[in-house]
């Protein structure tokens, strides 16, 4: 064996973990190699010192300590062994570990979303001027609706003026200037199919009596067939007794359509 | 030990009565502060308790005790990203005092100290190497099987460590 690997055994040496007949092999190159001899006395000098640096003792407390650990773990152990016991344990566990700042914050946070938005929302006053507010733009839609319609009932086109007679439908109050509107165009409309459609939406309106008036009004002008039986029809539908009258009038003409006259004479009969 | 793992808390009492003592120096020796390595043997031989699984049932005790005290030291190392070892001294210091020191005991005290910090200036994995086969006085064959390796491996790398004490001795000391 070459020094290095006697080297390599010092520590073997040292820690008596060689048997008998190496650790002689080793004394007897030591007692040769002064090199070896002086490594082997520096490493066995560390060695030795080492063995007098002060081990410090454990406290006593920490024994004392130990047993309550382990009483408190037997206390746990027990309480494991009924479920509620163990869900007190693992909040109790949760608890304190980890929950206590974030839960802190949590509820921080709602706490100022509710002091907030009961600031923000100041009840009342925002709701009635929010209602306010619809019934204004609900008004101005209806007035423009109605703008629109007035206008459109001069378009040139039948069929827009058709349209302009529908909106009726959506006007929420519909006032003079648009029940004018709409008996000029039953009465002077020269496309039947508007005055058609202009009829029906006056029959729609029939809750003002002013319209009822101007209904049986307006029968006296009606020239076109079709516009006298729809007429008639329409005042069977409501039950408009004033206009017997002006029906049996309207009979006495000597134009008349012969099936005409045959249903408005079955209308008469219906309202007397 | 199979009791422990069934749970009898008695037995873990015998066997930190038998092994708290010598994990409290290992793990003194590793850190150099008191407090720290008392709270760890506490927290140790607790999680032995609860964690009993990790026992496999066969080896020593010993063996898995070094196996868990590693663990936490070295987590604790990378905790504290290695600040320089602050060692505490008092005992020392105390014992100091207490005596009635002649010359020669104060050379001694000096070469202790000296030998001191050329151990705090190993690494890690040296510096335990010297704590395990010197001061916790384990055999080969038993450091092998903590550290997962071989016997031989063991030998060649406390011959190493043990120079490389040296030389860091003689380097303070000069």
């Amino acid at each position: 064996m070459e020094c290095k690997e006697y080297r390599e055994q010092f520590p073997l040496l040292l820690t008596d973990a060689l048997d008998q007949p190496q650790r002689s092999e080793i004394e007897r190159h030591l007692a040769g190699c002064a090199d070896c001899r002086k490594e082997f006395e520096a490493a066995q000098k560390i060695w030795d010192l080492m063995g007098e640096i002060p081990q410090p003792e454990p406290s006593e407390a920490m024994r004392t300590n130990f047993d309550s650990i382990l009483a408190n773990y037997k206390e746990e152990l027990i309480a494991r062994k009924n479920p509620i016991g163990e869900w007190i344990i693992k909040l109790r566990e949760y608890w304190s570990m980890q929950a206590q700042p974030r839960l802190a914050f949590s509820l921080l946070l709602v706490a100022v979303g509710l002091i907030g938005g009961y600031l923000l929302h100041q009840p009342g006053q925002s709701a009635i001027s929010y209602n306010r507010q619809i019934d204004s733009l609900s008004s101005q839609v209806s007035e423009i609706k109605q703008v629109m319609m007035l206008s459109l009932l001069q378009d040139p086109s039948a069929s827009q003026r058709i349209r302009a007679v529908s909106y009726t439908d959506d006007l929420s109050n519909v006032d003079l200037k648009v029940i004018d509107a709409l008996f000029t165009t039953l009465d002077e409309d020269p496309n039947v199919n508007v005055r058609l459609a202009t009829l029906e939406a006056l029959v729609k309106l029939s809750n003002e009596p002013r319209v009822r008036e101007g209904l049986v009004r307006s029968i006296d002008l009606q020239e076109s067939p079709i516009m006298q039986s729809a007429i008639a029809d329409a005042m069977v539908k409501l039950q408009e007794k004033s206009s017997v009258k002006s029906l049996q009038k309207l009979l006495s003409k000597k134009n008349l359509n012969p099936m005409v006259k045959i249903n408005i004479e079955k209308s008469v009969k219906k309202l007397i | 030990m199979l009791k422990v793992k069934n749970g009898d808390i008695g037995k873990m009492g015998m066997l930190y009565e038998r092994y708290h003592r010598q994990l409290y120096r290992f793990l003194f020796n590793m850190t150099r502060q008191r407090e720290l390595s008392e709270d760890m043997v506490q927290n140790i031989f607790l999680r032995m308790l609860k964690y009993p699984g990790g026992f496999m049932g066969f080896g020593e005790f010993k063996m898995w005790m070094y196996h868990i005290a590693r663990n936490a030291v070295y987590d604790h190392f990378r905790k504290v990203k290695r600040t320089p070892a602050h060692s505490d001294l008092t005992n020392y210091e105390e014992r100091i005092e207490g005596e009635q020191s002649s010359d020669a005991r104060m050379e001694k005290e000096e070469e202790i100290k000296t030998l001191e910090t050329a151990m705090g200036k190993l690494s890690d994995e040296n510096r335990e190497l010297l704590i395990l086969c010197r001061f916790q006085e384990l055999k080969y064959n038993e450091i092998a099987k903590i550290l997962n390796t071989t016997e031989g491996a063991i030998k060649v790398r406390v011959h190493r460590a043990l120079n490389q004490l040296k030389s860091n001795y003689l380097k303070i000391e000069n």
